[in-house]
């Protein structure tokens, strides 16, 4: 493992150079260009205020529900776009694959970057909207690195799972939309933890995704502490899937070269 | 792949009784239903390696290379000559055996991999160095000796996609001169571009062989021979050869030429040629034309310089008088390159009553790589308006040539590299010392 880690670290250059790459390769062929990073979650945002506060009232008593809408989004498009953009990338780079040696992990991790990318710029987005509606921050927010740094570790463990799979079992790029848009619908991307029924609650929040972005509701918009209940099951399937899913990457990845 | 602390100090590439087999199977569900199936009943069965659906590309294959040398390796094509240059690379695993190597590797398998069109030539050369395992600060240290040397300083902040392909190869293989490994694994890259950017890389090369080892996987038999220390001949992933340049490259040929051999002997016409090719009033009638060397034996390919012996074989159908016989030689493209008969070489015939033969020998075949075609005839009184037979293409034969001479023909040469000023106003007086003879060597 840690031999894999130090062999990773030295192709840093090569990770950030691809992330780099393609940052400058969409913008560059866009007229929107920067504006697109934004652009997602926002037009998702307004859209969903409008349903749900207009068609389907999802009340909240203290915080708009847009906000609550826009936070969610943001942690959950983080999830999924780097999901999707990860799980064709390494048979997508194969010229690469096929000719060149470096640890094939740099590949799907720089698409990480890509998103994190789009995740920063929707912050300062955040930081707007959180000024327009007055909602106070407190040193709750302090816990918001933490909790990115559990989001990037199971991103980061999915991503490498399910890179490598796809290489195997090609199913799985039909698999993946689905299965992303089932766990959108159980976790509280779009309505808020609290109309989960009581006796739900329980199970409802062992999907680390869902303990996430409750978590981050909290802190960001509340001014809470996460329950350490639920982000310790958080941080626990967090470790899981990052050891998991290195491990399973490094065992076929001998293997790429030769199926494509 | 393992990188060992040096042991056996010299050489810096080992193969330990390497395999490499390739899954054909299919990965559908079905199919991977009947293989859990045919898991479970080797189970209860003995293995049985002809049972196993690998192909085997490499095959217990062990060799060492040694720092500082240049090694080729040739073969036909799926002889497993790029599977052994990406096990050296670590692109892919042995099935079995171990692959060491000692040192940096860079493996310029492809030059610009990796290459994003909409990026501009700058950042490409950032994203390709990266790629072939440079660090930042070195690729920040070697970024202009790169563009000077690909001659792209005009088009550094344009997008590749708008480069011409000549230009693609400049900047891939700029960035790939400044590599600095230890050991450089390349395929069929060593000159790219135009006639002066060649000369370039030919440079290049020269001072990376001087200064790492060097792997190279080559069609172009003429480079392998001027440029490698040590030449493997790789059939059927096994080595057949692993010499001196000179002595593979010539067994490499003469199999070609075996094999070619061999292909041709079957879809070769024993029998003359009937139809439109074909004319005459037959009272001699031309049975087989065929190939051989001096020795009477059948052969289709030949090396340049080598003889080539044509025999006609003939049957009387009727009444003639002065029979005489002619050969032409034609390219594929149909140029007539030479052609004679008994009775312009003023060779009287004897025609037997029944049948007979006659042959034409050419002691030095001065053709160079092609097939080229023969037409027989025979007639009375050198008389070709109204003759006896005449297959226009009665037979054909092919000549292979090693050096890197190009055309159809070999014309005797010699050139005089060191012409003083003075010289050229008496021709009589150059230097015939610095004459270099070419004749010997070329097949």
């Amino acid at each position: 493992m840690f031999e894999h880690l130090r062999r990773l670290i030295a192709y840093r250059g090569l990770l950030w150079n691809l992330a780099l790459a393609e940052l400058k390769a969409r913008h560059r062929q866009t007229a929107l260009g920067m504006l697109w990073a934004i652009a997602q979650p926002l037009s998702m945002m307004v859209v969903t205020t409008i349903v749900f506060s207009m068609f389907v009232r999802v009340s909240d008593e203290t915080v708009p529900y847009a906000i609550v809408a826009y936070v969610g989004l943001w942690s959950w498009l983080l999830f999924a776009n780097s999901l999707t953009a990860s799980v064709s990338s390494i048979v997508a780079n194969m010229n690469l694959v096929t000719k060149a040696n470096f640890p094939r992990e740099v590949i799907p991790l720089s698409k990480i970057v890509v998103t994190g990318f789009d995740f920063l710029v929707g912050l300062v987005l955040l930081g707007l909207l959180m000024a327009f509606y007055r909602v106070p921050l407190t040193a709750s927010v302090l816990i918001v690195p933490g909790l990115l740094l559990i989001q990037v570790a199971i991103i980061v463990g999915m991503m490498l799972l399910c890179s490598a799979l796809y290489v195997l079992h090609r199913d799985l790029g039909a698999l993946l939309p689905l299965g992303l848009q089932v766990l959108m619908l159980i976790s509280p991307v779009l309505y808020p933890v609290s109309l989960v029924p009581e006796q739900l609650k329980s199970v409802y929040l062992l999907n680390p995704m869902a303990a996430l972005i409750e978590a981050y509701r909290a802190t960001l918009l509340y001014g809470q502490f996460p329950s350490a209940g639920s982000l310790a099951g958080a941080l626990l399937a967090a470790l899981l899937l990052f050891g998991l899913g290195y491990q399973y990457f490094k065992s076929v990845e001998q293997r790429f070269a030769d199926v494509m | 792949m393992l990188c060992d602390a040096p042991q056996d100090a010299a050489a810096v590439l080992e193969f330990d009784r390497v395999s490499k087999g390739y899954d054909r199977q299919s990965l559908s569900f079905r199919s991977a239903f009947h293989r859990a199936l045919a898991r479970m009943k080797r189970r209860w069965t003995p293995p049985n390696p002809q049972a196993d659906s690998l192909f085997w590309a490499v095959r217990d294959l062990s060799f060492k290379v040694y720092k500082g040398e240049t090694v080729g390796i040739i073969g036909e094509n799926g002889a497993g000559k790029s599977t052994i240059l990406k096990l050296m690379a670590g692109i892919t695993a042995p099935t079995h055996g171990r692959v060491v190597c000692r040192g940096r590797v860079a493996s310029l398998i492809e030059l610009g991999a990796g290459f994003n069109p909409d990026l501009t030539g700058r950042e490409n050369i950032t994203l390709n160095g990266s790629v072939l395992g440079l660090s930042q600060s070195e690729i920040k240290q070697k970024f202009n000796h790169i563009v000077s040397f690909s001659g792209l300083e005009q088009f550094l902040d344009t997008p590749v996609k708008y480069y011409s392909s000549g230009m693609y190869a400049k900047l891939g293989f700029a960035v790939a001169a400044y590599v600095e490994a230890d050991i450089i694994l390349t395929d069929e890259i060593l000159a790219v571009g135009d006639v002066a950017f060649q000369r370039q890389c030919h440079k290049k090369f020269q001072e990376l062989q001087s200064s790492a080892t060097i792997v190279f996987v080559s069609h172009d038999l003429l480079a392998i021979r001027k440029s490698c220390t040590r030449v493997l001949w790789i059939r059927g992933g096994l080595i057949q050869l692993d010499s001196k340049p000179d002595e593979v490259v010539d067994a490499y040929l003469d199999s070609v030429q075996q094999e070619r051999e061999e292909e041709l002997r079957v879809g070769r016409p024993k029998r003359a040629i009937q139809g439109a090719m074909r004319w005459g009033s037959g009272e001699i009638e031309i049975e087989a034309v065929t190939t051989h060397d001096e020795q009477g034996r059948d052969k289709s390919v030949f090396r340049t310089h080598e003889q080539l012996v044509i025999r006609i074989s003939y049957r009387v159908k009727g009444k003639f008088v002065d029979p005489g016989f002619c050969v032409q030689l034609h390219t594929d493209q149909s140029v007539w390159l030479h052609g004679t008969n008994t009775f312009v070489d003023g060779v009287s015939c004897q025609v037997d009553a029944d049948a007979g033969m006659v042959e034409l020998h050419y002691p030095d075949i001065p053709l160079l790589t092609g097939t080229y075609w023969i037409m027989a005839g025979v007639t009375s009184a050198n008389d070709w308006d109204t003759p006896y037979d005449v297959i226009m293409k009665a037979q054909h034969f092919e000549v292979l040539t090693g050096s890197g001479e190009g055309g159809i023909i070999v014309c005797d040469h010699a050139w005089n590299t060191a012409v003083s000023p003075s010289a050229t106003d008496h021709p009589s007086s150059a230097a015939t010392s610095a004459f270099i003879h070419t004749k010997a060597r070329t097949n």
